[in-house]
């Protein structure tokens, strides 16, 4: 009996303490569990990762060697960054892009808008399974397939399915059509959001590759289009100009 | 209007100091560890994607020297403060930033002080 009215009054308080907690997450305003808003990259990047990336398979050094990035310590004038003729730019590359996002709650799944490009990431959150057979059945995607779950207050994405034209990041790491970008995003506190992103891509990679990007809330932004010009198609003044500063 | 209202109010919403913007052409062209601030006298602003283009002229030696500047694209212009009637031909500023290393009289902006002293930034990649 006695050890029922402790455990009922340790109920109680944790019960009390739980209440607390979720009245101040109110009081501050956010959640841990709503990503909405609109966030921007802290800090620009040419990677997703402050990591050095683990060996290449031979397939992934020979990609490597042809691509020619346009930012970064290997950056040249000549660059062959797809996202150069607007090609999407895949996932992560798209994360490192120091252009905002809006993420968006509704039934089912999160939307993920990106001002790039005004560009739509639909991440599932229904419970479905992640097709894994997307790149085996034809169905590439440029930005992939994206599932979420909660684990905890952290929303764990699973993104497969991929074509093979995209790079991972703005220094020209190639991935295969097996990669699997697998991102624990959290919201620490209320302007903060931290997404871990850990590459699985056996065909280019020997090891998994993990990186880190952190991302700020701007709460008086909202998201404008960005819209990706080809170098083709951009204005003639530019076309000029670009000619006289860059030869 | 409501355009005008709404670029009025991302301009005040934002820092002074330009957020970061699309990398998108990048800035390999110019020389980082070079910076000139040249005085300057407007003869157009070409407000376009992908970037805006600040034509100049500067006589600091003496000689007059057409030069023009490159900036972000318009979203990220407008976040730090700018807007398409911001530079007009005829005005007098301060333009600072990295000059190309091809000595074209071209650079990459880091910022224009205006004539009433207000600063307005750039994002480089």
């Amino acid at each position: 009996m006695r050890l029922s009215i402790q455990v009922l009054i340790g109920t109680l308080i944790m019960g009390m303490l739980a209440a607390s907690g979720a009245r101040a997450q109110t009081d501050q305003g956010w959640s841990p569990r709503d990503l909405s808003g609109v966030w921007l990259l802290d800090g620009g990047t040419a990677t997703f990762s402050a990591e050095p990336p683990p060996p290449m398979t031979d397939w992934a050094a020979e990609r490597f060697a042809a691509n020619r990035p346009s930012v970064g310590p290997n950056a040249v004038l000549d660059a062959n960054d797809p996202t150069l003729v607007c090609l999407p730019p895949g996932i992560p590359y798209v994360l490192t892009i120091p252009t905002p996002f809006e993420l968006i709650h509704v039934d089912g799944q999160l939307l993920q808008v990106f001002e790039y490009d005004h560009s739509l990431r639909r991440i599932y959150t229904d419970g479905r399974a992640r097709p894994d057979d997307l790149h085996l059945t034809g169905m590439h995607q440029w930005m992939g397939y994206s599932i979420g779950r909660w684990d905890g207050d952290t929303l764990v994405i699973e993104t497969s399915g991929f074509n093979d034209q995209t790079w991972l990041d703005r220094s020209g790491r190639p991935h295969s059509e097996e990669l699997l970008v697998t991102e624990r995003l959290r919201r620490v506190d209320g302007e903060t959001l931290v997404d871990d992103v850990t590459i699985h891509d056996p065909k280019a990679y020997t090891e998994s590759w993990h990186g880190r990007l952190v991302f700020k809330l701007e709460k008086d932004w909202e998201i404008f289009e960005h819209i990706c010009v080809g170098e083709d198609n951009g204005s003639a003044e530019y076309s000029e100009y670009k000619e006289r500063a860059w030869e | 209007m409501e355009i005008k209202a709404l670029i009025l109010a991302a301009a005040a919403a934002s820092c002074f100091a330009a957020k970061p913007g699309l990398a998108h052409h990048g800035a390999v062209a110019y020389d980082r560890e070079s910076t000139l601030s040249l005085e300057a006298t407007i003869t157009a602003f070409d407000w376009e994607n992908p970037h805006a283009l600040i034509r100049f002229e500067t006589d600091g030696d003496g000689t007059a020297h057409e030069w023009v500047a490159e900036t972000a694209g318009l979203v990220i212009l407008v976040r730090a403060g700018w807007n398409n009637q911001t530079l007009q031909p005829g005005d007098r500023c301060t333009v600072v930033g990295h000059p190309a290393k091809n000595g074209s009289h071209t650079m990459i902006l880091q910022r224009v002080v205006l004539a009433d002293g207000r600063e307005l930034g750039n994002y480089i990649p």
